[in-house]
């Protein structure tokens, strides 16, 4: 469970610094920020799995 | 095209090299204070909340890299992907500089978040990297 914590808050400090470098306003920055935080955990979610299955 | 779009042209390949010719010590020095200490250039440049949060997220990687017992990598002889590493970590500016003269930036490999430390770290000086480059568009007029 910590692992994922690490990971949900890796996720969401460089979707919040990707979204305010794209988008001019503070609504826009973080509505993209967390899309793109969504994005990548959900990636590295199927990523892992995908290990997993392998390796078993 | 309505009048509001006539009186606000697109701007054009002109206008953008009017920008080329702007103030060359506020460019750099927006750089450099952003390179240096994580949002300080935005601030420099007037963006203050956006150098804020800049400053907040990537110093909050940085020092949780740290204090997941990650490293800030340094650059080792003979080992070529060291000095690609470094320069990224090297990326958040000060920090990086201060975490390796006070003996914070070499890591407990031991440690079970030692990975993930060293992908803050890493990761944290190059948003820093990439924010430098924003900086610079600001500085420029381009955002």
């Amino acid at each position: 469970m910590l692992h994922f914590v690490f990971l949900a808050v890796f996720c969401v400090a460089v979707g919040l610094v990707l979204g305010a470098m794209l988008r001019a306003t503070t609504g826009a920055a973080v509505q993209l920020g967390l899309w793109i935080a969504a994005g990548m955990t959900a990636v590295a979610l199927a990523v892992a799995w995908v290990m997993y299955l392998i390796a078993a | 095209m309505n009048s509001s779009q006539q009186d606000n042209p697109a701007p054009s390949s002109a206008a953008a090299l009017e920008h080329a010719s702007l103030p060359v010590f506020r460019t750099l020095a927006g750089c450099v204070m952003a390179w240096a200490f994580p949002g300080l250039g935005h601030v420099f440049l007037g963006r203050v909340q956006r150098g804020l949060l800049f400053g907040l997220i990537i110093l909050g990687l940085f020092i949780g890299g740290l204090a997941l017992e990650g490293k800030a990598y340094r650059p080792i002889a003979g080992e070529p992907l060291t000095y690609l590493a470094a320069l990224g970590a090297a990326g958040v500016g000060v920090p990086f500089l201060l975490a390796h003269l006070g003996g914070f930036a070499d890591g407990d490999i031991e440690a079970s978040t030692y990975d993930y430390g060293n992908a803050f770290t890493l990761v944290a000086g190059l948003l820093n990297l990439l924010v430098v480059l924003d900086a610079f568009d600001v500085a420029a007029g381009r955002r």
